[in-house]
């Protein structure tokens, strides 16, 4: 009893070994863990924004489809099939017709490069012009399938959208990941427009 | 000497600490940790499916909705009459699996499914109130009340151009391998809920068709048909059902 009362010394060489080792391993473990977390996080962020950017477009698409007048597709600065033009009658007066045109560029007409690929958005009837609002990037066509492909035998006009959002294969190579970051962050869009009437 | 002994102990709790840890108590510091540290782990790995299903339910809306595109662009006479292979309406007969995105290995399968109904050919007049429609096998039943406030319209056939209000239905049946359904007509649209849920019942204002419809005539619902839309995916307790019903008008 006295002895337990009166111990005053610490732990001995071994426990202090012991206990070292044992807390680096945890140090490397929860480090490892903590540095994993933060790289998930950014790629589930990046895989997020990916898949929301590819619904807010196709989304959009549908919806402006529904209530079309004209629904086309036109030649682009990137190619044939790389222009959406969607007329709507002006709610407001039905004779003005309201004009929304998505296209895909490719900046430098390099597949192999997506940096510099977008979707923009414009509310002119101009399917050469590279201006326009810029609602998507790190976009890539989708093998030979076109960005905007009229598909023939329907009885109302449809329209497919075929992009790819972020990378472009799985695993990413080192190009793509230049710009998503590491892992695989990819959404492919692949779905089709019509008009209700 | 006792004394002093007996009251060092009782206070030994309240007496400056001299010493380090023990030996346990790092063991146990350790285990803390090292515990919180899987609860670390355990919080990314969930992160992370919950991110990739989504991702599966955004690709699902997309996969939903673009079905829902190729129902409405589709040829109504197809839709509701015979196709072959080569058909672009073909696809709606058929439960094909879809892939999301091929680059994921073993990534989740959509399956795509449709269902028509709200059409088919063969009107019988069951007594004043009361119709007997003959609907396509192959099209979905029809649920009680589902198209009560609907209208439904006569499109060729005896008795085309003609259109009644329906202000009940029965659940559909198959009875001698033909499906039928038993629909209240009236020239006007009526609170459904103020019907007479009774086929036998005679009473109130009789159906009165300019041309009697029959066997032949082609009947659809609101000028169009309706198309439930569903997809799934996953096993297990990931299993995930999304369903969209959209409305196709007669072209």
């Amino acid at each position: 009893m006295l002895q337990r009362i009166n111990r005053r010394r610490g732990m001995t060489l071994v426990e202090v070994m012991i206990s070292l080792v044992l807390m680096l391993l945890l140090s490397i473990i929860t480090i490892g863990g903590m540095m994993m977390h933060a790289r998930m996080a950014r790629a589930n962020l990046t895989r997020e924004q990916i898949a929301e950017s590819s619904r807010r477009l196709v989304s959009a698409a549908q919806v402006l489809a529904l209530d079309a007048t004209v629904l086309r597709v036109d030649a682009g600065p990137s190619g044939a099939n790389t222009v959406l033009t969607i007329e709507t009658p002006d709610p407001a007066d039905s004779s003005v017709t309201i004009i929304k045109q998505f296209a895909y560029i490719d900046r430098d007409m390099n597949p192999n490069t997506i940096g510099d690929n977008v979707v923009v958005e414009r509310d002119t009837n101009s399917p050469g012009a590279t201006t326009g609002k810029v609602i998507m990037e790190l976009c890539s066509v989708v093998g030979t399938k076109k960005v905007f492909e009229q598909p023939t035998g329907t009885a109302r006009p449809l329209i497919n959208i075929n992009l790819r959002l972020g990378d472009r294969t799985s695993p990413a190579g080192n190009a793509d990941n230049a710009f998503t970051g590491p892992g695989y962050q990819s959404f492919l869009i692949s779905a089709s427009v019509s008009q209700l009437l | 000497m006792i004394r002093f002994l007996d009251i060092k102990s009782n206070f030994a709790c309240l007496a400056p600490r001299t010493h380090g840890m023990t030996f346990v108590e790092v063991l146990f510091a350790i285990a803390i940790a090292a515990m919180l540290s899987v609860g670390m782990y355990g919080s990314a790995i969930y992160t992370m499916r919950q991110t990739a299903r989504n991702i599966e339910h955004t690709y699902a809306l997309q996969i939903v909705s673009s079905a829902a595109a190729k129902v409405r662009a589709a040829n109504f006479s197809k839709l509701t009459g015979t196709t072959t292979a080569a058909d672009f309406e073909h696809q709606f007969f058929t439960n094909a699996p879809v892939s999301a995105d091929p680059n994921v290995v073993n990534g989740n399968a959509f399956t795509l499914g449709y269902e028509l109904r709200g059409f088919g050919t063969g009107i019988k007049k069951q007594n004043k109130n009361w119709s007997i429609l003959t609907i396509p096998d192959k099209s979905a039943d029809w649920e009680k009340n589902e198209f009560a406030g609907h209208v439904l319209a006569v499109t060729a056939g005896k008795g085309a151009n003609q259109v009644m209000a329906i202000t009940q239905n029965h659940k559909s049946m198959v009875k001698n391998g033909i499906k039928t359904v038993m629909v209240r007509l009236d020239q006007t649209l009526q609170d459904p809920e103020a019907g007479i849920d009774d086929p036998t019942d005679a009473t109130g204002p009789a159906v009165s068709w300019t041309v009697e419809p029959d066997s032949t005539s082609v009947f659809v619902v609101d000028y169009g048909l309706y198309c439930d839309i569903t997809t799934t995916w996953g096993d297990g307790t990931g299993y995930k059902t999304l369903t969209e019903t959209v409305y196709a008008p007669t072209n």
